[in-house]
């Protein structure tokens, strides 16, 4: 399998001048009933986004948009990608709790990049889906049309396939994704993973745009569709196959939600990885406490394996550092790196604008604010450089 | 600056075990590892070294230690220094209950000792320790880090992780930046755990809380119950604005007003606790049971919160306002705490 992503750069200015809002606009209230409106924020600007519902990459797909939503989909192997640009829906409806995005500051997981922003208002519940499909269309068409007669700064290829490196160890990355119900699922090629047995997805799927977020609660602790899309863990395993490691497998699993399924699940992926002769494995896992749940007994599965288990985890380890990280950690989980403490009180930028969120300025009712509120802050795939150490 | 140090007969150059009974003495000047210090700082000045027998502070501790701290200021340090105490438990203890005295005189001390000494568990979410090892070659080196340390307290500096300063983690977590990023970190980490060499986790394992648990009712019949929920059950209109996620508070209500109920929790699907919030406050199913004479009475309040994502402390807190409400029932109580 091969994937090629070619990378963009264009200026604010050119980017602007070639953007369609207008159509954008026209095609959500036409088939939603929500008014949007379409802004540009410059990379570090000095602005919080409030009320984030997603972000998605902005990307188009050789020979058709590179996210599915329809449940059929074959991931493009061609990619043309502005890197220097997201596109950011914010809004509210019932149920999705109000996320923070600054784009300035150590706490701001997408400073670098110019953002299109996208208002919703007036959207129900049950209307996200048919939104997000609009604008991945959109986004697709726009970039397209946009690179056209480009010619990308720099281009990546990706190629992935068995049988490549026997001598070198057998690694897979589980990664667990949370799909628990309404405002709270993850959808792989446009389908709900809610309640589906742990699933082999190829790595270069993923990085095409085969997983789009669904998840609109807790905003430290849930994966935006742009970070499933660039997900570092797999180029970063990507790029050691056949250097230091062989990458077996990508295993799917979600976190379940009862006991019973959560053990089920583990052993489950411990099989699929023993039938992949796997001698190491990477565990990210997304969602609040009961999900760390579902990480542990995943290692501790996979330990009991023979398979030896490094995990990504952020940490809930009160204000002010003094709790216990973890709400449990078995001692077979021996490898952790952590990506910070998502109780932790931080203070934002006073004289950002805020864009988004209700009555403006008075979206935010404080400047210092947990980064459990900050999306993607302590990033559950290990795309930040925040940790924790003891003191 | 003024430096005052600490150590036990031994390191003073009065005996070993046994002149382990030497009572407190003060020496001017520095004795024992208190002159490798003026090898780090040649321009530091050491005041007195404070010497006792380990077997004199541990036979009546807090007395001891608090003659010991107010001898040491009537010398007016800047600083104090204690051990290294090694492996040593007697002398660790003196070191860390010095130290975390010294602390609450607001006194800039800092000690030294292994990290497995049992002393260690006590004192180290007070007192800062340098994690000295066990062996008496690695004097300089810790009290090289003591000093630093020690300077950097009294001068007020910001004091960052335990790993950097060389000091035994007393049990916080504090943020850092990394020049990788995390899934580039998990990668190595990987390949250095398949090729067996060594690597530390960045969460080290930690035993989890246990808890008591409470003995059964001997009588439901003459025991109260009250009904405590996690699971956000409101009144309709939520008019306390209880979170949904994170949440601020606990609140309690009169059952009075449970014949409208709504939900108001991001943790989990609302949707069949919304058809019936019994579901969640089984406050029917109780009535029944009372009505029944099978349990004595149904508490006049529920207590309502939403559990998802909550700081453990905030929700020890949320714990403690109720225990303390409860506290007040007389006779037997029972708690039916539902949680989603």
């Amino acid at each position: 399998m091969r994937l090629t992503i070619r990378h963009f750069r264009v200026p604010p200015d050119y980017l602007v001048g070639r953007i369609n809002s207008a159509s954008l606009v026209a095609k959500i209230a036409e088939t939603t009933g929500a008014s949007a409106s379409v802004q540009f924020v410059q990379p570090e600007a000095s602005v919080v986004l409030a009320d984030v519902l997603d972000v998605f990459p902005a990307r188009a797909g050789r020979g058709g948009p590179p996210w599915s939503f329809s449940g059929q989909h074959e991931a493009p192997e061609v990619m043309d990608d502005l890197s220097d640009v997201a596109v950011t829906l914010v809004g509210r409806f019932q149920g999705a709790t109000p996320c923070i995005l600054p784009l300035q500051g150590p706490w701001a997981p997408l400073a670098n990049r110019i953002q299109v922003v996208v208002r919703l208002s007036s959207l129900n519940s049950d209307q996200d889906w048919l939104v997000k499909e609009i604008v991945g269309q959109w986004i697709h068409e726009w970039v397209s049309s946009l690179v056209k007669n480009l010619e990308p700064e720099w281009v990546e290829n990706f190629s992935w396939g068995r049988p490549v490196a026997e001598h070198l160890p057998g690694v897979i990355y589980v990664y667990q994704v949370q799909s628990q119900g309404p405002m709270r699922r993850t959808y792989l090629n446009g389908i709900a993973c809610d309640g589906r047995d742990p699933m082999m997805v190829s790595p270069l799927a993923i990085l095409g745009g085969a997983i789009i977020s669904g998840n609109y609660v807790l905003c430290g602790q849930r994966n935006a569709t742009i970070f499933h899309a660039e997900n570092l863990v797999i180029r970063q395993l990507l790029q050691q196959h056949a250097r230091t490691l062989d990458f077996r497998a990508v295993i799917l699993t979600t976190a379940a939600s009862s006991e019973a399924d959560k053990r089920t699940i583990a052993d489950q992926v411990a099989q699929l990885a023993t039938h992949v002769h796997a001698e190491g494995a990477i565990v990210t896992k997304e969602g609040g406490g009961n999900t760390t749940v579902d990480l542990m007994l995943t290692i501790d599965a996979l330990e009991r394996a023979g398979v030896k288990t490094a995990g990504v985890v952020n940490e809930m380890a009160g204000a002010h550092g003094d709790q216990s990280p973890l709400i449990t950690h078995t001692p077979t989980a021996n490898a952790l790196v952590s990506t910070g403490n998502v109780d932790q009180v931080v203070e934002l930028s006073p004289n950002a604008q805020v864009i988004g969120g209700i009555g403006g300025t008075q979206a935010l009712d404080s400047w210092r604010i947990e980064l459990a509120k900050v999306h993607g802050s302590t990033n559950l795939l290990g795309m930040g450089l925040w940790g924790c150490r003891d003191a | 600056m003024r430096v005052v140090y600490y150590v036990n007969q031994f390191f003073g150059g009065i005996g070993s075990e046994d002149r382990a009974d030497a009572p407190l003495q003060v020496r001017p000047g520095a004795i024992g590892p208190a002159q490798a210090l003026r090898v780090v700082e040649p321009r530091t000045e050491v005041v007195a070294t404070v010497i006792a027998g380990d077997n004199w502070v541990n036979t009546d501790l807090g007395p001891r230690i608090d003659t010991i701290t107010n001898t040491i200021l009537s010398y007016a340090p800047d600083v104090v220094l204690a051990g290294p105490a090694f492996g040593a438990g007697r002398y660790g203890v003196a070191v860390g209950a010095l130290v975390s005295e010294l602390g609450r005189h607001g006194v800039v001390a800092v000690g030294a000792m292994d990290r497995n000494n049992p002393a260690v568990s006590i004192y180290r979410r007070e007192a800062y320790l340098i994690d000295s090892g066990t062996s008496p070659k690695r004097m300089g080196d810790s009290v090289a880090a003591m000093w630093k340390l020690a300077r950097a307290l009294a001068q007020g500096e910001d004091i960052g992780d335990a790993e950097t300063w060389g000091y035994i983690g007393r049990g916080y977590r504090v943020s850092v930046r990394h020049d990788q990023p995390g899934a580039v970190r998990v990668v190595n980490m990987l390949l250095r755990k398949l090729a067996g060499e060594p690597f530390a986790s960045e969460i080290p394992w930690r035993e989890s809380e246990t808890f008591l648990q409470s003995p059964p009712l001997k009588d439901l019949r003459q025991a109260t119950i009250v009904l405590v929920t996690d699971g956000g059950i409101v009144p309709c209109g939520n008019p306390d604005h209880i979170e949904g996620s994170m949440a601020t508070k606990i609140v309690r209500y009169p059952l009075s007003v449970a014949t409208c109920l709504d939900v108001n929790h991001g943790g989990y699907d609302v949707r069949f606790a919304r058809e019936n919030p019994y579901r969640v406050l089984p406050l029917d199913s109780l009535l029944r049971l009372q009505e029944a004479e099978m349990i004595g009475q149904v508490y006049p309040f529920w207590f309502t919160t939403a559990g998802n994502a909550t700081p453990v402390e905030r929700a020890k807190m949320f714990a403690q306002s109720v225990v303390d409400e409860l506290n007040q029932i007389p006779g037997s109580v029972g708690v039916l705490l539902t949680s989603t």
